[in-house]
């Protein structure tokens, strides 16, 4: 099944270059954005492994659309990304799609993508890199799990997108199925260093339905997404082959008004790791979190920002404790959740250029890599702040 | 006591004349809100067959929602920057809309490649230079429109 999504991938990826003769300069539409921040995680290894101040805040990326008819376009990005340990840094292929339009007319609107696409399920996935898009500098890491940026975020594959409108409100519906190349780093991030194994995503399945209802400017959505992992052991691996999969069901709230606006998104997310570490080892949490953020314009150029993040790792034991004991108290009871409040500001100075600066007070350390065996020797405090201020432009 | 009794009326005097001239201030800045109550046209190239949209439909147009007009003919949405006076109008009064909404939805098109955005133009003479010069165009400007070969637009009810 991956193997066959890499394969449409690779064939769609082609399909510009057939057309680059023929396009003229002006009919390619061109958007860039460049950033460079500075940050510091005091008592983690959230960005750098001492907690110290980084300029590991670094985020650049340009992108093309050309419309081949009324009903194809094609469309790619590419980014620079440098942010510590909170993923991989380098440069990715971000997204590259043949869009169809399959239905156009006054009631319906149904597009079909091929090739990497963006996740468009949750409120800020779609364009989580891009930093004059995003309400903070770090989004709330209960939903928008960073250690996860490149498994949640980009997928080869086909997805889907269909919008109508009707007496009651406005309609979108997107659904997608794809797989996502798991690099050696993030597969480090996720298990740690001690793994010299193969992670890979079988698969990913996600669907979202939003409702606007009509003449409102409230918006709620339900989303679902279902990922198969498989683990295939490497050379003198502390890991042996294991499989995991991820259930996650989500909720969204937003409602815009003139000078403010608000946010929720929650979640709920059973992850079932089979073998692993030890041929019959399970482990089976259903972890649940979520935000309610708000935000509001003093003017057109000043934003102020506050938000609350709650997440536990697993709602049957949403202290920790269990785990501490379990784990004979190698593993704090403070890695079973995290909780996390954060106050923000960006000014629009000029145009199209944004200073973003914000403070997270975190306590518990539930959502710092690696995944299945917690650093304990790096992440050693319960209470623990982050701050960052970051410029950015666009065009 | 007959002092206090004069300071008091005297501050009583002060604060009726503050309450008086911010009454008055209230009343003068209505009355120009009023006076500037200005209002937006939409216009489309001579091409587009359809001069009567609903509200929903507009907001679809300037969502970037719709790629065609009904014949097939690609829609080309023109756009002032969202800082303009007549933005701001066009996305109050005629799509119910706050601007930075429309922002947030064309940030999205353009940096997840769901779609394209609006030219944007700098002026309103250059919406129409722009109107005028681009088949399937849809756009704005502040009333009254000047007699040019442009047809206004009519917003019906849903």
């Amino acid at each position: 099944m991956k193997k066959h999504f890499r394969c449409i991938g690779c064939l769609i990826g082609l399909v510009p270059l057939l057309y680059l003769p023929a396009v003229r300069a002006d009919e390619i539409n061109w958007h860039g954005f460049a950033s460079q921040g500075v940050i510091q995680a005091q008592d983690t290894n959230y960005v750098e492994n001492n907690g110290d101040l980084s300029f590991k805040l670094t985020e650049v990326g340009l992108n093309a659309s050309y419309r081949i008819n009324s009903s194809l376009r094609i469309a790619g990005q590419a980014v620079y990304l440098n942010g510590g340990n909170r993923y991989p840094e380098g440069p990715r292929l971000d997204y590259l799609i043949l869009d169809w339009q399959l239905v156009n007319n006054i009631d319906w609107q149904v597009n079909l993508h091929l090739g990497r696409y963006k996740n468009y399920h949750w409120l800020y996935s779609s364009t989580r890199d891009v930093p004059h898009t995003r309400p903070t500098i770090i989004l709330p890491q209960s939903v928008y799990f960073d250690v996860f940026r490149d498994v949640a975020l980009g997928t080869d594959g086909i997805s889907m997108q269909a919008q109508t409108s009707n007496d009651l409100g406005d309609w979108e519906l997107n659904w997608s199925m794809g797989s996502t190349p798991i690099s050696n780093e993030q597969t480090e991030n996720l298990l740690g260093q001690f793994s010299s194994g193969n992670l890979t995503l079988k698969f990913d399945h996600k669907a979202t339905l939003f409702w606007q209802p009509k003449e409102t400017n409230l918006r709620v959505g339900v989303s679902y997404l279902r990922a198969e992992f498989d683990y295939d052991q490497g050379m003198s691996d502390l890991y042996i082959d294991g499989d995991a999969v991820s259930r996650r069901i989500m909720g969204s709230v937003t409602y815009l008004s003139e000078n403010w606006d608000l946010a929720i998104e929650v979640l709920r997310e059973r992850v079932v790791y089979n073998d692993f570490i030890f041929q019959g080892f399970k482990i089976d949490a259903t972890a649940e979190g979520g935000y309610l953020q708000g935000r509001y314009f003093v003017n057109r150029d000043i934003t102020l920002t506050a938000r609350l993040d709650l997440f536990d790792l697993d709602r049957t034991d949403r202290s920790g404790k269990r785990r501490q004991l379990q784990s004979g108290g190698v593993v704090p009871a403070y890695f079973g959740f995290q909780d996390q409040a954060t106050v923000g500001a960006s000014w629009d100075f000029a145009q199209n250029w944004r200073v973003q600066s914000e403070f997270h007070r975190v306590k518990g350390t539930g959502r710092l890599a690696p995944v299945l065996m917690p650093n304990t020797a790096l992440n050693h405090s319960k209470y623990w702040n982050i701050w960052a201020i970051q410029f950015m432009y666009w065009f | 006591m007959e002092e206090i009794a004069i300071l008091k009326i005297k501050v009583q005097g002060l604060m009726a004349r503050l309450v008086l001239v911010t009454l008055l201030l209230m009343a003068s800045s209505l009355s120009m809100a009023h006076s500037e109550e200005l209002s937006i046209a939409v216009l489309v190239h001579p091409s587009v067959a359809d001069t009567e949209f609903t509200t929903g439909q507009l907001r679809r147009i300037f969502s970037m929602r719709q790629p065609t007009w009904p014949d097939g003919q690609e829609v080309v949405v023109i756009a002032l920057k969202s800082q303009d006076k007549s933005h701001l109008l066009m996305c109050k009064n005629i799509l119910k809309m706050f601007p930075y909404q429309l922002d947030r939805l064309w940030n999205k098109l353009a940096f997840s490649g769901l779609g394209e955005t609006p030219i944007l133009v700098n002026s309103e003479q250059e919406m129409i230079e722009k109107l005028l010069a681009t088949p399937g165009s849809i756009g704005y400007v502040l009333e009254p429109v000047p007699d040019i070969n442009l047809r206004k637009v009519t917003v019906v009810g849903d």
